[in-house]
């Protein structure tokens, strides 16, 4: 039940985590303790989303970089460069903006190319001449997701270190 | 103004949260109390087994709208207080409850 503690935003866990242990401690640990907790945590994180306008943003842009990916995906069937240039560059900028999360900016990248696949399969969107490949052959789009995050990175970590030294 | 001031040092426009604060805010009328202690005391005046998550849902919203307080307190269970506009908005619900109550028994009494 203390797991479910981590669905919480960090900043309310810095606050309130400790004595909310306490409370969840001494609770019947029930099914209908732990739907508590886990409606109480999608509460916390959207007052905490709305609380900071700047990460939803971040969020919006990640998902329409991803809806990009995806729409190049199903579209330039015939060349995997524009995917590949686009994870490169979108992952480049997502982790030169926040370095800790590139991996996390990598996979939502990446993400977006078998949910596409697998949308183009379900809606009968690939070109009958070019049969779909196998969806496990998409996870060859995590090395340009996870080069361009932290190529951006690398640059944000070395202009850090140059400027402090 | 006024009725802005009202606005903000109210319990309504807590959403679902409403209920769970009132009865928080009717625990701490009592004194400084701790989660678990709120919780207790919640379930023994209202019969309302009260949740974590709705606990604690209720005591950011309240803190938030400074109509309550931690106290400062050495032992990892924070305490919290009752703050002078938390008295207030707890008194002015309690009122509103009191008018709706009374109209109610009354069509009761007349149907």
């Amino acid at each position: 039940m203390r797991a479910l503690l981590r669905l919480y935003p960090r900043r309310w866990r810095e606050r309130y985590g400790e004595e909310f242990e306490l409370v969840l401690r001494g609770a019947p640990p029930d099914v209908r303790t732990a739907l508590d907790v886990v409606g109480g945590a999608l509460d916390a994180q959207a007052r905490d989303a709305a609380a900071r306008p700047g990460r939803l943003l971040r969020w919006a842009l990640l998902a329409l970089c991803a809806a990009v990916v995806g729409w190049l995906d199903v579209h330039a069937t015939d060349d995997v460069q524009p995917v590949v240039a686009a994870l490169l560059v979108f992952g480049f900028g997502f982790g030169a903006h926040r370095p800790a999360r590139a991996w996390l900016a990598a996979l939502a990248l990446f993400a977006a190319v078998p949910l596409a696949e697998l949308w183009a399969d379900v809606a009968h969107l690939h070109p009958a001449a070019i049969p779909p490949a196998p969806l496990y052959e998409t996870v060859i789009a995590l090395i340009p997701a996870l080069l361009g995050a932290y190529a951006g990175a690398a640059v944000r970590w070395g202009v850090g270190l140059a400027a402090r030294g | 103004m006024a009725a802005a001031v009202k606005q903000s040092e109210g319990v309504g426009g807590l959403g679902r949260y409403a209920e769970p604060a009132v009865l928080v805010l009717v625990s701490l009328a009592e004194g400084p109390k701790h989660g678990y202690a709120i919780a207790a005391d919640v379930q023994a005046v209202s019969g309302v087994r009260m949740g974590p998550g709705t606990l604690y849902g209720a005591i950011a919203r309240l803190e938030e709208r400074a109509l309550i307080e931690p106290v400062p307190s050495e032992d990892r269970r924070r305490p919290y207080r009752l703050t002078a506009s938390g008295a207030r908005a707890l008194a002015g619900h309690l009122a509103m409850l009191e008018r709706v109550t009374a109209a109610g028994r009354r069509r009761l009494a007349g149907a």
